[in-house]
């Protein structure tokens, strides 16, 4: 049977605390179906969305949920994957770069600076993803920062949704996962 | 963390404070600079003092408290032209809450000697008590003492004019925030070497080589009437301001 992706996400977050941290484990198949349904959702809710991506690069994700007729002027990203690419370009309005994602503590700083600038009431910030943060640093590091950010964000009232992928998150950082976040969303395919 | 705060006076732990305005800042220091304290903001060049003091001036500013600008290193005009890139600084606040003086030219029309003699130190150190009276100003940014240090000369002039600086701005109430240039790659608190001993506070700022990229950071290493945090911070130069960040203890470790 296939799955609801949209509605498992919306239900979920729509269910979760003001200032839950939800983690957001995928299936690879439905990641982009999952991040869509995150920022759709975020859209309709009438929040800001601080939209951190070690992914894909923030101009791709952009196009793509364009062409899906997602709504994204709700978006603000910290891009941490378009400058080791080469793909930054022109500057961007609702873009800050980070120039890798092995920066850490820039990625905090910059969402600092989005916070600054958008304010906190009624924000969420979504990081996509883990599983490729985990490429580039290594856990202990991983697991400091995921504590602060999510912490220092839930004590502003603010949502944090974390992606990860299945198949390419360590067994280690789901422990993580599941001891700094409040709750769990689980898209798998169901078949 | 929120990164601003209204900048003004507060009592936190029954100690009167000048907020820095930089909310995360305030919180490392228990609410703020105790009122009438001399901070030495130290650091080489590129790594933040005269922006981030002149935050702090704004934020009081615009909290309704008068400050002075004190430049010993460049021109007015060009601290005025680079301050006018951050969204903290409010143009309209100069000359009425915010005064900007070049102490060159001061030193100039007071006629004093391009090393300082010892009457030298009592007339500019009695002319700036009087341009803080004046202005009514609770707040002095000096950028930087160490342009003044070198007219001084002498380490132990230096230090006797840094304790004579210190104490004349607390009796009158101002709190007075001093940069200090270090030369990069050296782990000094001052110039001379003797300004730390007599200032009631420093706050170091470096850069740290993390995993090849280069990161500002920020420690308060000595606040004279309050308790604060040690910690280092990683903190960014943004047109709103100064943003600060705990640094992760795998960057400190190098990981």
């Amino acid at each position: 049977m296939a799955v609801d992706v949209e509605r498992v996400v919306r239900t979920s977050l729509e269910e979760a605390p003001p200032n839950a941290a939800v983690a957001l484990m995928s299936d690879l198949n439905f990641y982009f179906q999952t991040m869509k349904a995150v920022v759709d959702w975020a859209g309709k809710a009438g929040k800001k969305m601080v939209y951190v991506t070690s992914t894909i690069p923030s101009s791709v994700i952009q196009q793509q949920l364009e062409a899906e007729g997602v709504e994204v002027g709700h978006l603000y990203f910290v891009d941490c994957i378009s400058f080791i690419v080469g793909s930054t370009g022109e500057e961007k309005e609702r873009t800050i770069y980070v120039e890798s994602p092995t920066m850490l503590e820039n990625i905090m700083l910059k969402v600092e600076a989005w916070l600054k600038q958008i304010g906190t009431k009624n924000v969420v910030l979504f990081l996509d993803a883990m599983n490729t943060l985990a490429m580039h640093n290594d856990e202990k590091a991983l697991s400091e920062f995921s504590y602060y950010l999510v912490n220092s964000l839930r004590v502003r009232q603010i949502q944090t949704v974390v992606l990860s992928i299945h198949e390419q998150t360590p067994e280690d950082l789901e422990v993580v996962l599941k001891l700094v976040c409040d709750s769990g969303i689980d898209v798998h395919d169901e078949g | 963390m929120a990164q601003t705060s209204e900048a003004s006076e507060s009592s936190a732990g029954g100690v009167a404070r000048a907020k820095t305005g930089i909310t995360s800042l305030d919180s490392i220091l228990n609410g703020g600079i105790p009122k009438g304290n001399l901070v030495l903001l130290t650091g080489a060049c590129g790594t933040g003092k005269t922006t981030l003091a002149l935050e702090t001036l704004s934020n009081a500013a615009r909290a309704g408290e008068h400050g002075v600008f004190l430049s010993t290193t460049e021109p007015v005009s060009r601290i005025l032209e680079n301050a006018a890139t951050y969204r903290f600084f409010d143009k309209a606040t100069v000359g009425k809450t915010i005064h900007f003086v070049d102490a060159s030219s001061a030193f100039e029309s007071l006629e004093l000697e391009s090393v300082f003699t010892p009457k030298n130190v009592d007339e500019a150190l009695a002319w700036l008590s009087k341009t803080v009276k004046e202005k009514k100003a609770t707040r002095l940014v000096i950028d930087s003492l160490t342009g003044i240090c070198y007219r001084v000369g002498k380490p132990e002039l230096v230090r006797d004019f840094t304790f004579r600086l210190g104490r004349e701005l607390g009796e009158l109430g101002c709190t007075t925030i001093a940069t200090v240039e270090t030369p990069a790659g050296v782990m000094a608190y001052s110039t001379f070497g003797v300004e730390e001993a007599v200032a009631d506070g420093i706050v170091l700022l470096g850069n740290h080589d993390a995993r090849g990229y280069l990161l500002r950071t920020l420690q308060v290493v000595k606040m004279r009437g309050t308790t604060h945090s040690r910690a280092r911070y990683v903190i960014d130069l943004t047109s709103h301001g100064v943003i600060m960040v705990p640094m992760l203890k795998a960057s400190m470790r190098g990981e």
